[in-house]
């Protein structure tokens, strides 16, 4: 879909820009090689995604903002990172230790629980692993678009990220792009050869209970480990439109993406029904809450909720005035949601029948 | 000495020697009749000029060109549509929204009615129903876009509808259509002259928008107009008040002088040669290419001003000798012998120090200055030359004349002098002296820290010209409360080799930019080709923010800039611009982005992409903020290096011209603390102000020091001295710093705001140099000049080379001093 709007575009308006084809970034303009700028209102700029680590929230966002608060997200100090391309995700298996991924195949840690994140390792030396990777697996096809990722050089983004604990991990994103991780991100293996992603979709979003690891992505892509990731088995839920969520219990799974669509499974997957949803607006995150309930953040800026089965949704907010990328909880049970300005906390109804 | 009180030789004409005086006098007095004759002439000419004088106000001359701020932004122009002279013509329904048929209908005629305006730049005026405005969008088919106004827009309300649709998805509310979505934007960007060539009429342009204002305007529609054009239409429009507020000063000093000299032959004569040379000073300016504008309409009042100052000096003159019984040509001469150097030099330090005004390279400064230049060369014919000459021919009053002389003669003998006298006569005695200094001093370093405050540019959103309450200034706080920041814009241009100008590294580096200004206090919003390449990069990708970044993909940047809306780049791809929306045009907040913007460019600009400072109404302001400031203390600098030249010219004594410059220069200080308290900030048009003031002040100075000088010159005591200087010229200071402060402190009142603030500072200035001149003056000489006593007796080292020859050996008095600029002697 993104490469037919990319075609429409160009013929839409006419290609009236000619540059060169290679693009050479130089350091100075480099985000990859320029640390975040300390700025001033750091705590209201873009964020997309938060973690918690302990009592800590950790929010990241563009421009390599990273920020930490320490009350539950009233106060937010900016951390120091070495890079300054947009951050899009971020795991705490820990409260010490964390991991932040974003545009540019960038993957940063911190041992200080997020105050301070170095870099350990990037785009360009992930296509090489699939290089390796792919040549090694003997599949020309791979080996042929693994070439192609390493002359595209790092524009690409990684949109997701999971850790376990703080050795084992996994990052993913845009056409494709997975690796993993046994020992804290010294070193990566690309998972790109067990996934069945023949047309390259971006993986958007992953959910991990157990062994049993969900990966949702672009154009209705749903994949399902059930071997802690060592092997991945397609399926297909009757939408082909993309996911942006997926959240899971023991036997509920939901899915939520583009206009508002959200599927349910009871059975851990193997079958899907669509949920009501009353608003058709793409949905970028859904959270489990601690009263057990599925809390959903759409683009119009609003939140949804659900029991934990995800299949009556109803609008337990109205909107903000500006989508709401990710959800995630603070210290004093609120809400905490990433949206076009900063972190906003939303403080949870608690009106809904619990059923715990 | 008792000069005064000397018969004068000479009463009557026929004793009185033709062939005396210097070459200059003999010349005008002999040919009396041929004087009067040239100054009919000419005054006849120059009147008849009179009707071609233009009132009129330009944009591109209230702006530094010179500084490369400026000279980036004229050699990018043609490709910076709309960032310069703008007008904004707000159209607001009463009702829910604009998105009604009605209202729509309304904006339409307004719009077209626009277009057609001469002067406007069509190709770049914007409103709901240019093509120029545009919606995209992402669609499940793609990326789909057009005119806002949907295509066979008939006001029905399926139509209505997609309009509302299509101006959520265009990027223009804040822009174009305000934020409540009750009223949108006509903007109108102005060319520097019409298509026939002529300069833009600001005054005919206001007109047509107070038209459109009231052929529009109804119980459901207001409109609110702002803009540089319409801040100048509205003072053009306020000139006859301004106008108003002149007669009533010149009536109130009219006034006053009659009530000192009880002489209406005489009064009359001061004012109308004071305006006859406004006359020749205002025929002058067409012939000479010059035209008015509303901040220099003050300058043909100043000229007035400081016409009567002289004119009262030299009737006064002229009136106590007709009093002692002179002939009227006799005492005229004597008079002009006498005063004719002083206020020659006098006119000579302030048409130097309005001709200093020149190194400030703005063009209305530059013409401010000639214009006040030329106005007060003008009044050394009028008012040093013309005026004796008519007063030899009429005279005056008898009674006046007695009057004048009997309240000298009471003077003279000693018990009946005024008590003012008496006082002011305390500050050449040591201890008064030492106290005025020590309260000076006090002033100067209190005035000195208050004015390190003095602020550069505006201080006040809106137009600090006009009052807050006034039409446009509610009309520009209208704006800012409904759209935000999009009035006050700095843009930041982006030069890049051809066709190259959305490479990848360029765009990095235009973000970086972007998000360091983004961070300053005072910048609301930003915009550019790297913020479009984040919005699409997210739409691209079906709306998922985590694509929030510019990509490091030159076919994706390439994709994005083919589809960008007209302005972030150049057809030539070239240029790019970064827009930077700022809360307002403070100095302040305008001093943080350009330095910021600076850096940025020192530190990444290269040979094929430059990062380069100005456009935009508050990208303008901040080059005029730079020249201003640096000009503000320059011209001081020249302004008063100039007057200190002049004055030891005419005193030959380095002490004397101490003594009469320091009281000015206590006067600018204070004056710019009074800038501070009052909230003015300096600014193009009121830069000049102080330079003005140290010009009129001087006046005042050199009228009682040159009296002083030639007294203590000749032997007298300072006080002695300083005595026979007020009886000779220091009540005509007194008289015309009183009457001239009063005439200016009605301005107060004035609907002007401009006009109101120059009239508190110039009666600050002109009662303060009168203060200077009466009280610091005589206390400074009191350490500084010494009299020439009997050179056995004093001990105090001889003042000036001056007057030497005159004294002879036993220190008296022995012969005249035929010098005019300091002869007070009707010969012995």
């Amino acid at each position: 879909m993104k490469r037919l709007l990319l075609v429409s575009a160009a013929l839409l308006y006419g290609l009236g820009v000619a540059a060169d084809d290679a693009s050479v970034v130089s350091p100075k303009a480099n985000p990859l090689s320029t640390p975040s700028l300390q700025a001033p209102l750091a705590a209201q700029a873009v964020m997309l995604s938060i973690a918690q680590a302990g009592a800590r929230n950790i929010a990241v966002g563009e421009r390599g903002i990273a920020v930490y608060s320490d009350d539950g997200g009233k106060n937010w100090q900016q951390a120091s990172v070495p890079v300054s391309v947009t951050l899009t995700g971020v795991s705490f298996p820990s409260s010490e230790s964390g991991w932040a991924i974003g545009h540019a195949g960038v993957v940063l840690h911190s041992i200080d629980g997020g105050r301070s994140w170095l870099k350990q390792i990037d785009g360009v030396e992930l296509a090489k692993l699939e290089l390796s990777a792919a040549q090694s697996s003997g599949d020309e096809r791979r080996v042929r678009l693994a070439k192609q990722l390493v002359s595209d050089g790092p524009d690409k983004p990684l949109l997701a990220v999971h850790f376990w604990d703080e050795h084992r991990g996994v990052v993913l994103g845009a056409y494709g792009l997975i690796f993993g991780t046994e020992d804290g991100g010294k070193s990566w293996t690309s998972w790109m050869g067990r996934l069945e992603n023949p047309m390259g979709m971006h993986l958007n979003a992953i959910s991990v209970n157990g062994n049993r690891i969900f990966i949702a992505g672009e154009q209705g892509l749903l994949l399902r480990s059930t071997d802690s990731g060592a092997s991945f088995e397609l399926l297909e839920p009757g939408y082909n439109g993309s996911w942006f969520a997926v959240t899971q219990s023991a036997e509920h799974v939901v899915l939520a993406g583009l206009r508002g669509t959200v599927y349910a499974s009871t059975d851990g997957g193997d079958s899907w029904s669509e949920s009501v949803v009353p608003a058709p607006v793409t949905i970028l995150s859904a959270v489990r809450v601690p009263d057990g309930r599925i809390i959903y953040a759409n683009q119009a800026g609003q939140l949804l909720s659900s029991q934990n089965d995800g299949k009556h949704l109803q609008l337990e907010t109205r909107s903000i005035g500006m989508p709401l990328s990710s959800l995630g909880l603070g210290q004093g049970g609120d809400l905490l949601a990433t949206s076009f300005s900063g972190v906003v906390r939303l403080p949870l109804s608690r009106q809904s029948s619990v059923n715990q | 000495m008792h000069i005064t009180t000397q018969q004068p030789p000479v009463a009557s004409l026929a004793d009185f020697d033709r062939r005396s005086g210097s070459i200059v006098e003999r010349a005008l007095f002999n040919h009396r009749r041929a004087v009067l004759l040239f100054c009919l002439v000419v005054t006849l000419l120059l009147g008849a000029q009179l009707g071609r004088l233009q009132l009129n106000a330009s944009f591109e001359r209230m702006i530094p060109v010179e500084h490369p701020y400026i000279g980036n932004y004229l050699s990018n122009r043609s490709e910076l549509a709309g960032l310069g002279n703008a007008v904004r013509i707000v159209v607001a329904t009463n009702g829910a929204s604009i998105y009604e048929s009605d209202y729509l209908q309304v904006l339409q005629h307004i719009s077209d009615e626009v277009f057609l305006i001469p002067g406007v730049d069509r190709a770049a005026m914007k409103s709901l129903w240019t093509p120029t405005t545009r919606w995209s969008g992402v669609t499940e088919e793609g990326l789909e876009g057009g005119p806002v106004i949907p295509e066979g827009y008939d006001g029905s309300a399926e139509a209505l509808k997609t309009l509302q649709r299509n101006v959520e998805r265009s990027n223009e509310i804040g822009q174009i259509v305000a934020r409540d979505q009750r009223s949108s934007i006509v903007y109108v960007p102005l060319l520097a002259s019409t298509p026939d060539g002529k300069a833009l009429n600001y005054s005919a342009l206001a007109q047509e928008l107070e038209q459109l204002r009231s052929k529009y305007s109804s119980d459901k529609i207001s409109i609110h107009i702002t803009g540089f054009a319409k801040v100048m239409g509205d003072l053009i429009e306020g000139l006859q008040q301004i106008l108003i507020f002149f007669a009533i000063a010149i009536v109130i000093t009219s006034v006053m002088l009659f009530s000192f000299t009880r002489c209406i032959r005489s009064t009359l004569l001061v004012v109308v040669c004071s305006l006859i040379a406004v006359v020749w000073q205002l025929g002058l300016l067409p012939l000479l290419g010059y035209e008015l504008d509303p901040y220099s309409v003050l300058v043909p009042f100043l000229v007035f001003a400081i016409g009567m100052s002289h004119g009262a000096q030299k009737m006064n003159g002229i009136m106590q000798d007709i009093g002692r019984g002179m002939h009227r040509v006799v005492a005229a001469r004597f008079t002009f012998r006498r005063l004719f150097m002083a206020g020659l030099m006098a006119l000579l330090c302030d048409a130097v120090g309005f001709a200093v005004l020149m190194i400030i390279k703005i063009d209305v400064i530059q013409s401010l200055a000639v214009i006040s230049s030329i106005g007060v060369a003008v009044l050394i014919f009028t008012n040093l030359i013309l005026l004796p000459v008519l007063l030899s021919f009429i005279g005056v009053s008898e009674r006046a004349a007695r009057r004048s002389l009997k309240e000298e003669l009471a003077e003279e003998a000693g018990e009946s002098q005024p008590k003012l006298w008496i006082f002011l006569d305390l500050f050449t005695r040591r201890s008064w002296a030492a106290g005025a200094v020590a309260v000076s001093v006090a002033l100067l370093i209190g005035g000195f820290l208050v004015s390190q405050h003095l602020k550069i540019g505006d201080l006040d959103p809106g137009a600090p010209e006009l009052r807050q309450d006034s039409r446009y200034n509610r009309d520009a706080a209208y704006l800012t409360e409904h759209y935000g920041a999009s009035s006050d814009v700095l843009a930041v241009m982006v030069k890049t080799p051809e066709n190259s100008c959305a490479r990848v590294d360029t765009l990095m580096k235009l973000d970086k930019l972007e998000w360091r200004l983004s961070q300053l206090p005072g910048v609301e919003a930003t915009n550019s080709l790297a913020r479009l390449n984040r919005a699409v990069g997210v739409a691209l990708n079906e709306g998922n923010p985590k694509w929030y970044d510019v990509l490091n993909s030159q076919n994706m940047v390439n994709t994005i800039t083919a589809g960008a809306p007209r302005g972030l780049y150049n057809d030539t791809c070239n240029l790019l611009t970064l827009y930077v929306y700022l809360s307002d045009h403070k100095a302040d907040t305008l001093t943080q982005v350009v330095d910021e913007v600076e850096r940025f460019a020192v530190e990444n600009n290269t040979q094929s992409v430059q990062f380069m400072l100005a456009a935009g109404n508050a990208g303008i302001e901040a080059a005029t903020n730079i020249v201003v400031k640096q000009a503000n203390r320059e011209m001081l600098i020249w302004v008063y290096a100039a007057v200190m030249l002049l004055c030891l010219i005419t005193f030959r004594s380095w002490r004397a011209t101490l003594c009469a410059i320091v009281p000015l220069i206590v006067t600018s200080v204070l004056c710019e603390a009074l800038m501070v308290a009052l909230g003015i900030g300096v600014k193009v048009s009121t830069l000049p102000v102080i330079a003005l003031g140290v010009g009129i002040g001087v006046d005042y100075a050199l009228y009682v020091m040159s009296i002083l000088l030639a007294q203590l010159r000749q032997g007298e005591s300072l006080s002695r001295a300083y005595l026979q200087a007020l009886r000779f010229t220091g009540k005509i200071v007194l008289l015309t710093g009183f009457t001239l402060a009063f005439g200016v402190a009605t301005w107060v009142f004035s609907p002007i705001k401009y006009q109101a603030d120059m009239g508190i500072l110039l009666a600050f200035m002109f009662l303060w140099n009168m203060v200077g001149a009466l009280v610091l003056l005589p206390a400074l000489a009191h350490f500084l000049l010494f009299s020439s006593k009997p050179r056995a007796q004093a001990e105090q080292v001889y003042v000036g080379s001056f007057g030497e020859a005159a004294l002879g050996a036993d220190g008296k008095q022995s012969k005249a001093v035929s010098d005019c600029s300091s002869s007070i002697n009707y010969g012995t």
